[in-house]
């Protein structure tokens, strides 16, 4: 998983999106190591676009289907799919438009926070986001991490630091 | 499901190819207003003819009315919605969460997560956090590849 390149190549086609999951997660404070990148967007038509094709030049395809099924990785299927799971070239990369229990992209923004890394500006979702989210997929395997998040939200206020 | 499989008389063996034939169904049904066993034998149709890279048409026996399927747009939405169950299904937890008892920290700790890892890690800067996380992955990344290359 080549995280900072994927992050550049984002940035540099001027694609407007937060990065939210495990990453986002672990940004926060969380030690879980993560293997994919979750990223919500702006599902704008000319956002659309240009994260559509820098998709496709990183050669984007569905990750778990067996290879060989016709696969358009254009705007119109990130507009007509509101969450898609792809392995790329860089590594697995999930996309989409709106995140459960946060809202649409001007809600997860809103409640981003900004940070550069390595010259690199990235916005991440902030942590009681991030709880939020984990409560409302409801998953048995996110039980543990919810529980590692509020734990890290309290630890966090009794410190008063990021 | 099991509805439409049972009106359509077809054993309930779910499988892939199933599932594939029978979202086309529904596609077609919902779109053309056929009914649903006409929509699941069109879909078979069109699945076991057609070209998966190009459109599938069918005309009715004089010609007026035709039905044409974007077989390429089909397996895109078909396959990111398999691919999302496949990669994020989980059994949802159901009921009232359990009651809360102690600070998010005794819970976390009595779950039997290790609030040292949280210590450390607010040692850090979110930026510190997110290099060395980055660093991790390629790291763990090239372990994987060697031990895909040492167990054949």
């Amino acid at each position: 998983m080549r995280l900072l390149e994927i992050l550049s190549g984002l940035n540099q086609a001027g694609v407007r999106y937060v990065v939210i999951g495990g990453i986002a997660a672990n940004v926060q404070g969380s030690p879980r190591i993560t293997m994919d990148v979750d990223i919500c967007y702006d599902p704008e038509e000319g956002n659309r676009a240009r994260l559509a094709e820098v998709l496709a030049g990183w050669h984007a395809y569905l990750r778990g289907v067996e290879p060989g099924l016709p696969f358009v990785m254009d705007a119109r299927t990130l507009r007509d799919v509101p969450v898609l799971t792809l392995v790329t070239d860089l590594g697995d990369l999930d996309v989409m438009y709106r995140v459960a229990g946060v809202g649409e992209y001007t809600s997860v923004e809103a409640a981003s926070l900004e940070l550069t890394v390595l010259g690199i500006l990235v916005r991440v979702l902030a942590l009681d986001a991030l709880i939020a989210a984990k409560r409302a997929t409801g998953r048995r395997k996110d039980q543990e991490a919810l529980l590692e998040l509020e734990a890290l939200r309290e630890e966090r206020r009794r410190r008063k630091r990021l | 499901m099991l509805n439409a499989l049972t009106r359509l008389g077809v054993p309930r063996n779910y499988s892939e190819p199933l599932a594939r034939r029978l979202a086309l169904a529904r596609l077609v049904a919902e779109t053309a207003g056929a009914r649903l066993p006409e929509a699941f034998a069109l879909a078979g149709r069109a699945l076991a003819d057609a070209e998966p890279t190009a459109t599938w048409r069918v005309e009715s026996p004089d010609g007026s009315v035709a039905l044409v399927v974007d077989l390429p747009r089909f397996f895109t939405t078909y396959g990111a919605a398999l691919a999302r169950a496949r990669t994020h299904y989980g059994e949802r937890r159901r009921g009232r969460r359990p009651r809360q008892r102690g600070t998010a920290v005794e819970r976390a700790k009595e779950y039997g997560i290790d609030v040292t890892l949280l210590h450390s890690a607010l040692q850090r800067t979110p930026e510190q956090r997110l290099k060395l996380l980055a660093e991790d992955m390629e790291f763990l990344e090239e372990w994987r590849k060697a031990a895909r290359k040492a167990v054949p």
